[in-house]
Order: C-alpha cells, then structure tokens, then sequence
C-alpha cells in the first residue's frame, strides 16, 4: 500500500512516500509514523507529489505544514494530485499586478 | 565538549588550514587560479568584477574578499592585482595583514607579467604551505564552531526529511554555545508566521519581513511572477507546487531555536545561537553571505542533487532522495533516505549529522572537497552601468 505523510492535522494535503495509481489505496500516516486515514488515489500520483485528503473547494487555501502553501485554481476532489495545474502560489505575483 | 581546529592570531578557529590567493580583479584570475593549480591546499577565490563597479556594489564586494581572506578556514593570503582596478589591490591586502599577518601581495603593473607573477604567487604558496603545516590544531569548546545552514536543489525530501534533521542537529549546536547562520530571504517567502514565532524580538522580525518584501515587492515592480524561478522547474518536479511550501520546507533548517540576531549580507554573525543574514536564495551568493558571517562549515541538503562547494569552507552534502544517491553517488556525504522509508527517525538524522560535523570540522574531507569543489563568487548588487 502507498504511504503517504500528513504533517499537520490542519493540512488538506498528504506528501506520498511512493508511487499511486489510480485505485490505490494511500494509508495516510502523521509526524510520529501513525495511520490516520486511507484515501483512494484518482489517478497517478509521482512520488514526493501531494494527494488530497479531503475535496477541497475552488479558491480554497490549500495547506501544509499547517499553514497555507496556495491557493486551489479549481475544485480539487479528495485522492486527486494537487500540484501546479490546480492550485496558484499567493506570493511574489508581479504577473497579477 | 571540545573539538580541534586551528587557532588564528585574531583569537578565532578554523576547522581547515588553507592559503586563499584573492584577485582583486578579474583580469588577473587567471595568475589566481594557475598559483592555486599549482599548490596543493591553495584556493582560487576568482571572480569576475572588481571593476567597473560603483558605491555600495564595491565596498560589498571588497568587504566579502576581505572576509575571506581573514576567514579562520584560511592561514594565509595572497592578494593578486592588477593595478588600475577600483578595489584597490593595496588597500585590500592592507585590510586582511591586520588580521591575518602571514599575508603577501603581488601587483602586476608594478611587478611583471603572467609568468613572473605566476612563479612568485607560487614561490610564496610554497613558503605559506610549508609555515602552515607547523600549525597543529588545538582543543577548543564546541562553542567556537558557526555551521552555515542551507538547501539547493530542493524536492519534497528537503522538506520532509532532510531540513527538519538539519533543524534537529542545529538545535543541538545552538544548546552548545555554537552558531547557526542561515540566510535564503527569498525562501522565507509564506513561513512568516513561523519567522515571527522564533524572532527574539520584535525588531528582528521587521528586519527579515522587510528583507523579504523587499524581494516581493521587487518581482510585482518587475511585473514577473516569481514562479519563474521559485520554485524552479526541477523543484516543481520534484513536487514543490509554490514557493511558500519550499519555504515552508526551507525554514525547517533552523529547527526550533529562536532567532538571535539578523544581519545585512557581508557582516559577521557575533550573537550565540541563530543569526539570519540578508542572502538571496541563489546557492553560490548564499554560501558566500554564510561564510561572510563566520561560517566554517556549510550542512547543504538538496533531493535534486548539486555538486558544488565551497571555497572558504567545507560543504556537507546531505539528501534523502534515494534516486539521486545512486545517479550521483560520489557527491554526498549523508543519505536520509531511511528517513522517507520510515526506518529512520528525524532525530535520529540529526544525530548523524552531528557526529558527520564533528569529523567534518576535526579535518575528515567532504565529498565536494575530495571531488575539487572548491567554487568561489562574489555577489552583485548592482547592474553594470559603466
């Protein structure tokens, strides 16, 4: 089963620790290496790339750490890749300006 | 507890014997180099400026070669110059004989030409290299060590594993007395909540928010969108989507020590425990600022994988992406990959790198050390107007 760490109970965002295809089941595990959840992977999912935890609304923030690393560009469904194509950075947007 | 290193006549302590030959300009870089090519622990500090350079550009720039010439890693200088070049080759030797007397300068438009100042930069290496090998290290409290901290070719490893065991390790240095500096301004970018919760002051917090807006700010001026280069394509690979979660990562170095002091790139860190100096998060200027402020040894975690050095102090290199420790597998020195296989505890990661900067610090190369990574570059601040 594919791992994934979550590190922050706050976060919407789960790190994989390896490879997720579409149907995999990702056991997702805290700091301390407990399993907190399973999430069912929607597609694939590279390793070290985030999975959602939950369905996560267009423009809401997305979370890390326990703090916001973006914003969602659309509606993300839980056991979806966020990355680059779904969510946009808040900071140093001179291109917005 | 106490380590070995070197004592300097200023009363510091290095953890390396070298000879620096600093070229005041670049058109002598080549004498530099051929010296330093022909002396076994002789490094090249070339550059490509020290002229055409106004204000506040070159007293940095002569600042930072200062600095390096009386880095405690260093036990002796030659100053190479050219002659007609703003960062007077004179007054810069002149300013690191104060502090570091076995310091020698040759000017070529007063004395000869490529080959006569290449076999007397040589001659002189020759007699520092000989003088240096009499100086043998001394027992010294742990408390005298600065360990610069700092990450390039970041993936989602960085910040996962490999940062908050760098943080685990710097939490130990500072309980000791010792020094963490860690600089990247720009990757600070979306951890300021963390930033102001460590700051020991309210006036420490202004100095890095204001740093970091000041980068900001910079970028919307510029109508660009910093995603251009933070992160970088190989971060967005290596799965980082914005810069605040590499900063998020990033932040992690420090661990949980507050924030001592904050400084302007160029000065030396004096407070114990964490100092944060106004860096760019551009690997070589960074490392630079870091050993600016003391820094004899760099921990530099990258899941990409990068191979550079340095040349004032020595670069551990530190990952915990499996994939890169076998693609290149002579430029690491500690692998925490376990940490990511679940069979390594952070803490654990800490301990090691701890025991790998004591080694490290008492005269055990470094892979980049031991491949030739010895890279040196001052840092511009100004674009060339004339």
């Amino acid at each position: 089963m594919a791992r994934a760490i979550i590190l922050s109970e706050k976060d919407n965002t789960a790190t994989l620790f390896g490879n997720a295809e579409a149907g995999d089941t990702v056991d997702i595990i805290d700091n301390v290496m407990n399993s907190v959840l399973t999430v069912t992977a929607n597609e694939h999912i590279n390793r070290g790339h985030k999975i959602a935890v939950s369905d996560i609304e267009n423009n809401e923030s997305i979370l890390k750490y326990g703090y916001i690393i973006g914003t969602a560009s659309k509606a993300i469904k839980k056991g979806s890749l966020i990355h680059i194509h779904n969510m946009e950075s808040c900071r140093g947007r001179g291109d917005l300006a | 507890m106490k380590i070995k290193m070197y004592e300097r006549p200023n009363g510091k302590y290095g953890v390396r014997n070298r000879i620096a030959v600093i070229p005041s300009v670049a058109c002598v870089n080549h004498i530099a180099q051929s010296i330093a090519n022909a002396v076994e622990t002789a490094d090249a500090y070339v550059h490509p400026y020290g002229c055409d350079q106004l204000g506040y550009d070159k007293e940095l720039s002569q600042k930072c070669l200062e600095l390096m010439g009386i880095h405690p890693n260093n036990g002796a200088v030659l100053v190479i110059g050219l002659g007609c070049e703003e960062i007077l080759p004179h007054e810069l030797y002149e300013n690191i004989k104060k502090e570091r007397p076995d310091a020698e300068l040759i000017v070529m438009q007063e004395e000869g030409g490529t080959e006569y100042c290449i076999n007397k930069g040589i001659e002189i290496c020759r007699r520092f290299e000989k003088k240096l090998r009499e100086i043998k290290r001394v027992m010294v409290d742990i408390s005298n060590l600065t360990v610069g901290v700092e990450c390039g070719g970041s993936d989602f490893s960085s910040g996962i594993a490999s940062n908050p065991a760098v943080g685990k390790f710097s939490e130990r240095l500072c309980s000791m007395g010792g020094r963490i500096v860690f600089g990247e301004t720009t990757e600070l970018m979306g951890s300021e909540n963390i930033i102001k919760e460590l700051s020991r002051s309210e006036e420490i917090y202004s100095f890095i928010i204001d740093k970091i807006k000041k980068i900001e700010d910079t970028a919307v001026s510029m109508k660009v969108d910093l995603r251009g280069t933070q992160p970088s394509p190989g971060n967005i690979d290596g799965g980082l989507s914005t810069i605040e979660e590499k900063s998020l990562g990033s932040v992690c170095k420090i661990g949980r020590n507050k924030i001592c002091d904050a400084i302007e790139f160029g000065s030396q860190a004096v407070e114990r425990g964490v100092t944060f100096v106004d860096t760019p998060g551009n690997d070589m200027a960074c490392s630079l600022g870091l050993c600016c402020a003391g820094a004899q040894i760099i921990i530099f975690t990258t899941g990409r994988g990068t191979p550079m050095g340095f040349a004032a102090a020595p670069v551990i290199k530190v990952t915990a992406n499996e994939d890169i420790v076998k693609i290149m597998d002579d430029n690491f020195d500690v692998d925490l990959s376990k940490i990511i296989n679940g069979e390594m505890s952070v803490d654990g990661g800490g301990e090691i790198l701890f025991k790998k900067v004591i080694d490290t610090a008492e005269g055990k190369l470094t892979s980049s050390e031991r491949l030739g990574h010895r890279e040196f570059s001052l840092y511009r601040v100004s674009p060339i107007l004339t």
